[in-house]
């Protein structure tokens, strides 16, 4: 710690640049508080460098601050909207995905995977009634949209006739496919009187 | 343009020979690692010169140890690793007259200061008008004994260089209002008149006065310097707690303690001078205008000591 002539004793410019900035160590620190407690004039030209530090602080944040600002309104949005655009084209395409897959897989198809005959006499019935032939060839509901609104409803109860028709298709079918299935038991029992007549045999051979 | 570049004497060189302690050597490792960080030989320093100037830093303050005291190798490394090595360079080579020291100053410091300059006066003409006097100075334009003399010599190292020229213009520019200003004893014009219906008696006032002045001086240098930040300059809790480092609810805190301590030190020394409790608290309820207690002579009789001694030599 050193007093500088150019002050009388007051501490130099160095040492109260250095207190204010904790450049000091504990016994320098407390010289010059000691010094400041007692000395107007010191606590005077602290307080004052000080408040300039922290003004120019203060300047060269904003200074910063519009260093780091951006050159225009282009750049502001660009932040917004590119990101905006990507979310909107992406739920754009899903949406058009979506409707893509419940044409494809809607409720009539539902019934044609589990019914095929159905949906093919279905189609065969629409065919042979002329409604339309959109659905004739690929049973499917057509898109045209000069479909009148009659057209619309003669096709829906085409397909009505054609969903009972296949209901009565499959009907049959599982009587077909039963009856096999009925004799079986009778068969069994030709069988196991077979089996009988075989036991009586040998019993008789015996 | 810049004051050329000469080898003069040593106090035109900013190199003062032969003001080193004999036995103070700088560890070599220790200056290489602040010689490449500080980037001198840029502003044409030798490394040779660069290590003088650290050790006439260290050894004009002794390390930042009393006088008495002889730093040991960790201390002097200690001291040296806190200076703001890059700073006293500059400092140094434009002391020197190294134009390319002066252009990087004029970059980095001029505006700061000039700014700097405005703050502290409050003005723009005036602010400019000191800053445009200490550049000068600094520029090495006053000359004495035929020599060209650079405040910039002064400059140590010890915190940075541009809290050095904060504190340079604050300097000059209270210097120059307390030289000018018409001072006006304010405490005597604005004295209230005493209260002719005081009920206190002289005796007691007197015992309370001595029991304050006791009371205040025996009170540590930082809740001295808080009591006259805070009640003689009227300085804000924000503004004590930034010069201090520390945060103004800190500042608030020492200062509720600092006064509550007082008050009771003040109850003790009136008991001490044989005042019954009840009447010591009567007595700290008088009429403070009653008394002629000055806190700012008070805290001005309590010199400390550091700066005393330096006066007397």
């Amino acid at each position: 710690m050193t007093a500088t002539s150019q002050h009388g004793f007051h501490p130099d410019a160095e040492s109260l640049s250095a207190f204010s900035e904790q450049a000091l160590n504990e016994r320098e620190r407390m010289e010059v508080l000691a010094h400041l407690a007692v000395c107007g004039r010191c606590r005077q030209v602290v307080a004052l460098a000080r408040e300039a530090a922290d003004a120019g602080e203060v300047t060269a944040a904003a200074r910063l601050r519009k260093t780091n600002a951006p050159d225009s309104w282009w750049k502001q949005w660009r932040l917004v909207w590119v990101p905006t655009a990507v979310v909107a084209a992406f739920a754009a395409a899903s949406i058009s995905v979506y409707i893509e897959r419940s044409d494809r897989h809607g409720p009539d198809t539902k019934i044609a995977e589990q019914n095929p005959d159905a949906e093919c006499n279905a189609a065969f019935g629409a065919h042979a009634n002329g409604a339309s032939k959109g659905r004739a060839s690929g049973c499917r509901r057509s898109r045209d949209p000069a479909l009148a609104y009659g057209e619309a409803r003669a096709l829906r109860r085409t397909r009505a006739t054609a969903r009972a028709g296949a209901a009565r298709s499959c009907c049959a079918n599982a009587v077909r496919v039963r009856s096999p299935r009925a004799q079986s038991p009778s068969t069994w029992s030709c069988a196991s009187a077979g089996s009988h007549a075989r036991a009586a045999t040998d019993v008789s051979r015996r | 343009m810049a004051p050329t570049e000469s080898a003069g004497s040593a106090d035109e060189t900013g190199i003062p020979s032969g003001t080193g302690a004999p036995d103070c050597v700088l560890d070599s490792a220790l200056a290489d690692e602040l010689w490449l960080g500080c980037d001198a030989a840029r502003w044409g320093l030798t490394r040779d010169e660069f290590e003088q100037i650290l050790l006439d830093a260290g050894t004009a303050q002794n390390f930042g140890l009393p006088e008495a005291t002889t730093a040991t190798r960790s201390q002097e490394k200690t001291f040296f690793r806190g200076l703001c090595v890059a700073d006293l360079a500059l400092a140094r080579a434009c002391a020197r007259g190294n134009e390319r020291a002066w252009e990087h100053f004029l970059a980095v410091y001029r505006q700061p200061l000039t700014r700097a300059a405005i703050a502290i006066t409050g003005s723009e003409t005036l602010g400019r008008d000191l800053a445009d006097q200490l550049y000068a100075e600094l520029y090495g334009l006053s000359v004495r004994d035929g020599q060209r003399r650079c405040p910039l010599l002064s400059y140590r190292g010890r915190g940075s260089l541009m809290g050095w020229l904060r504190t340079t213009l604050a300097q000059r520019h209270v210097d120059h209002y307390r030289r000018t200003r018409r001072e006006e004893p304010i405490e005597e014009l604005d004295a209230p008149a005493p209260d002719p219906l005081s009920q206190t008696p002289a005796r007691e006032l007197s015992l309370l006065e001595q029991a304050i002045e006791q009371a205040v001086s025996s009170r540590d240098a930082e809740e001295r310097f808080l009591l006259a930040a805070y009640y003689l300059d009227e300085q804000t809790l924000l503004e004590i707690g930034r010069v201090l480092g520390v945060h103004e609810a800190t500042v608030s805190r020492r200062l509720h303690r600092a006064t509550g301590q007082i008050r009771k030190q003040i109850l003790k020394n009136l008991q001490r001078n044989g005042m019954s409790r009840r009447a010591a608290q009567e007595a700290m309820g008088a009429d403070p205008r009653d008394l002629e207690v000055n806190l700012k002579k008070l805290l001005q009789n309590s010199q400390s000591e550091a700066f005393q001694e330096q006066a007397a030599s």
